[in-house]
């Protein structure tokens, strides 16, 4: 250590007695040569673009004075008020590309760029980059031309260097503090000046006003994500400092183009805007977008540029096993896939980190994406949380037919929401797919192993029963009509309705659904009109029991022998086609027109007269 | 496929082109909902979910003429000839249905159409579409008013006709269209159905049929009178 410790300080002397001719040395013994930074270099930081250093001087070589310089060279620059907890996009603990990199006035310089060509005429850039960057960039001479990529501050285009500047700035002397909300400062390593972009103002209930194009990227406290400061709703809460929270409260559209300004923040890439301060990334979420869409001649185009830079460039490049490895199975994707996970990458960029630490993830994903729906809804990929979630990894084992009944059990008015909180592990998933497959199993399993499944697999059960009652209706009603007495209806011109609603005319009573009921035009002994229906119930079998409703609302009222007949009103706002009643009709039920038709083994058994139906309730 | 997908896709596809109107749905279809101060239109499909699919029942379009159920559904509800809910969306006065089934028909009858992928609900939304062009625009552009209603009740006397075409209710809105349309015989066809139905009445008062008759006839003409009191009194 000793060794390379001198190795270390002959180079450093070395490069200033080049470049300068001139080294502060304060020699004591051999093994302990002090090397001070001189203090000139702060008083003509031109000189600084000379060194062309790709490594930094260590802080121990500094002079004292070059030391209080530096740090009054830190006091003066502005630096952003960022958030540490909301570090990145990508959500990402380490740093990655320059961030990575401790920015230091020997090691990074400014370079001032005009945008050329359709474009970019209407952009200047100010970048603070290392030097190595520069250079790779062919970035180092005023008047050279490179294309550019820049993701963090949505640019890309030809751009033309019009001046190059010291960098000043040493983040080593950067104080680490972060307050408990996650607050620091940051220096600016972008700042781009856009003329002419369609802008609107924000209004915020803290009293904050954010002026931005609609792409810009914020971080919505309602939805927990970054998202398009466009897309936010009226009184959708944003993160202020503090940890507190505002409402969006107004957006009025500016009409006339504005200059904005695009600035890409160090390390947290976010900073807080406005007075109070209003949490927002550094980024235009169009940035990947824009690409994909109106700029984009193709979309191949369009990967082969993210592969290069952006959004994705740390995935895709060789940074580390994993990412490789995803980098690799990504271009495997035919284009229309790889649109795909670049949008879902945009919409939750912690995606990207789960596929590249687990490329088999990338299975699961593309098979999610033949099931739109169960996507839309339990909006898995955007729930991942950490890497250890398995969610995904769990899918690959589950069949598309489940995944069908999964994404209409989670529509499901009744009792979706409840599901969707159940299924909150990988586990979850799997006791879904024992209970649909073995929907009998509901109480043991409930009982025993998964208490919370309890309330949902019962339900689960009786509608698995249920659903096998309503195909044997259909079947049925479609068989009626060859069949007595339903033929004979037929005959005599009754129209053959289904799954019809009815009440009685009567406050608090229930109403009930008529499997089948035929309806005809009829006429009393004084020559009024009446409708006339007969009602016939469907059971799978000839034990299934009738409703509560039905027993209460048809079977008992005809129990009493006086009873001719029942007056029902239609609650069905369309009662279905050739329909001869309306919702809100009167019809009748005469004591002669219930039936009850029940099967055996799934076949039509036997069709139950009023008089059968009462004996045997 | 899924009854709320179903809908969701007739939704998607056909708001913007109907953006006129309102669309609403429920457990037994959809439609699209327009009202002004004289009619209510609405227009629509009728559906079923059964356990594992649903059925296609037809198409239907539906006009309320505002100012005769606004009379009528007080007092048919009151003494119970229709049902409480025309009082929150009042019966439609005359409808057309259509039932035309698309693409494969095999197997079909009063239940209706299966419809089984994305493809059939691609069918029915272009049939729905037909539909609208080749019978619902001229069945709301011939039903403007009142009259050409009080035209066809006069021409089609026979009371099976005029059941099948304004309903069970006939009578009860024959009479109170002529009260609106200021029919000249009004008055006197209210009279002969009121010395009916209270002749009827009171023969057999057990009668809970012509109780109910009787009772209605009674209040509609005070109303429909006190309809003609205030009109007068405006002029």
């Amino acid at each position: 250590m000793r060794v390379l410790d001198s190795i270390w300080r002959f180079i450093i002397s070395c490069i200033l007695l080049i470049q300068f001719g001139w080294i502060h040395a304060q020699p004591s013994s051999d093994s302990d040569i002090i090397l001070g930074v001189p203090a000139t270099y702060f008083e003509n930081p031109n000189k600084l673009l000379d060194v062309e250093s790709d490594e930094p001087i260590p802080l121990q070589f500094y002079s004292d004075e070059a030391l209080k310089l530096q740090l009054e060279w830190n006091a003066s620059e502005d630096l952003l008020r960022t958030n540490a907890h909301f570090r990145d996009l990508s959500g990402l603990d380490r740093y990655f590309g320059i961030d990575s990199l401790e920015i230091t006035p020997f090691t990074w310089s400014w370079v001032y760029l005009k945008g050329l060509g359709t474009d970019a005429e209407n952009i200047r850039l100010k970048l603070r980059r290392p030097n190595s960057w520069i250079r790779e960039k062919g970035l180092h001479n005023i008047g050279q031309q490179s294309l550019l990529h820049l993701s963090d501050i949505g640019i890309d285009g030809t751009f033309e260097v019009i001046d190059r500047m010291p960098n000043t700035f040493d983040t080593r002397l950067l104080s680490t503090h972060v307050e408990a909300d996650g607050s620091r400062f940051q220096p600016i390593i972008s700042l781009a000046t856009i003329d002419k972009k369609t802008v609107a103002t924000y209004k915020f209930s803290n009293g904050d006003q954010v002026e931005a194009t609609e792409g810009h990227v914020i971080w919505s406290e309602s939805q927990k994500k970054w998202v398009a400061i466009g897309a936010l709703e009226l009184h959708e809460q944003v993160r202020t400092a503090q940890s507190e929270t505002a409402e969006l409260i107004e957006v009025l559209p500016i009409s006339e183009p504005q200059t904005v300004y695009s600035i890409e923040v160090y390390r947290d890439h976010n900073y807080y805007v406005g007075e109070a301060g209003i949490l927002v990334y550094n980024t235009c979420i169009g940035v990947v977008l824009r690409r994909l869409y109106p700029d984009a001649t193709t979309f191949k185009s369009v990967t082969k540029r993210l592969t290069k830079s952006g959004a994705i460039k740390r995935f895709l490049t060789p940074d580390g096993k994993g990412h490789s490895e995803f980098g690799k199975r990504f271009m495997t994707l035919s284009l229309k896939q790889q649109e795909k996970l670049v949008k879902d990458i945009v919409s939750n960029p912690k995606l990207v980190h789960a596929l590249a630490d687990n490329p088999k993830l990338l299975k699961s994903w593309k098979k999610l994406g033949k099931h739109a729906d169960l996507r839309k809804n339990t909006r898995f990929l955007d729930d991942i949380k950490d890497l250890d979630d398995v969610v995904l990894d769990v899918l690959n084992d589950v069949d598309d037919d489940l995944l069908r009944l999964l994404s209409k059990d989670l529509k499901s008015v009744r009792n979706g929401k409840e599901l969707k909180g159940l299924l909150k592990t990988a586990d979850d998933v799997e006791v879904y797919g024992l209970l649909k497959k073995e929907a009998e199993l509901a109480f043991e399993i409930s009982r025993e192993q998964y208490p919370i499944w309890a309330k949902w697999s019962r339900t689960n059960f009786f509608k698995t029963i249920t659903k096998k009652g309503k195909d044997f209706e259909a079947k049925v009603t479609r068989l009626l009509r060859n069949r007595t007495p339903f033929k004979e209806l037929y005959e005599e011109g009754f129209v053959h309705l289904t799954q019809i609603s009815i009440k009685r005319a009567k406050v608090g009573v229930k109403r009930i659904v008529a499997d089948d009921l035929f309806v005809k035009a009829d006429v009393d002994s004084k020559g009024r009109s009446f409708w006339r229906a007969v009602i016939n119930d469907t059971k799978l079998n000839k034990t299934s029991p009738w409703t509560k409703n039905q027993k209460s609302e048809l079977l008992k009222m005809f129990a009493d022998p006086r009873v001719k007949f029942i007056v029902y009103t239609v609650r069905t706002r369309r009662p279905g086609i050739n329909s001869p009643i309306k919702q809100g009709d009167v019809i009748r039920i005469y004591r002669k027109d219930i039936y009850k038709t029940f099967g055996k083994g799934g076949k039509l058994e036997k069709t139950m007269n009023i008089g059968e139906i009462l004996d045997d309730l | 496929m899924h009854y709320d997908t179903l809908i969701d896709q007739f939704k998607s596809t056909l708001e913007t082109t109907f953006d006129a109107y309102q669309f609403d749905s429920d457990a037994s279809g959809f439609g699209f909902k327009q009202q002004d101060t004289s009619r209510r239109l609405e227009f629509g499909g009728s559906f079923a979910e059964y356990g594992s699919y649903c059925v296609f029942r037809g198409w239907y379009a539906d006009i309320c003429f505002i100012e005769l159920e606004k009379v009528l559904a007080p007092v048919l509800v009151k003494n119970h000839l229709l049902g409480d809910n025309v009082l929150k969306n009042y019966q439609a006065t005359i409808s057309i249905q259509i039932q035309k089934y698309v693409g494969h028909d095999a197997n079909q009858d009063n239940l209706g159409m299966e419809i089984r992928s994305a493809a059939d609900v691609e069918l029915l939304i272009s049939s729905f579409q037909e539909f609208y062009k080749a019978h619902i625009l001229p069945f709301f552009e011939y039903w403007h008013s009142l009259t050409p209603l009080m035209d066809f009740v006069l021409a089609n006397p026979e009371p099976k006709v005029l059941m099948e075409t304004i309903g069970m209710i006939f009578p009860f809105r024959r009479i109170a269209l002529m009260k609106l349309t200021n029919h000249p015989e009004y008055k006197t066809t209210m009279e002969a159905l009121y010395s009916e139905w209270k002749s009827d009445y009171e023969e057999d008062p057990e009668d809970s049929v012509s109780k109910q008759y009787y009772l209605i006839i009674e209040e509609l003409r005070a109303v429909l009178n006190d309809l003609e009191y205030t009109s007068l009194q405006d002029k």
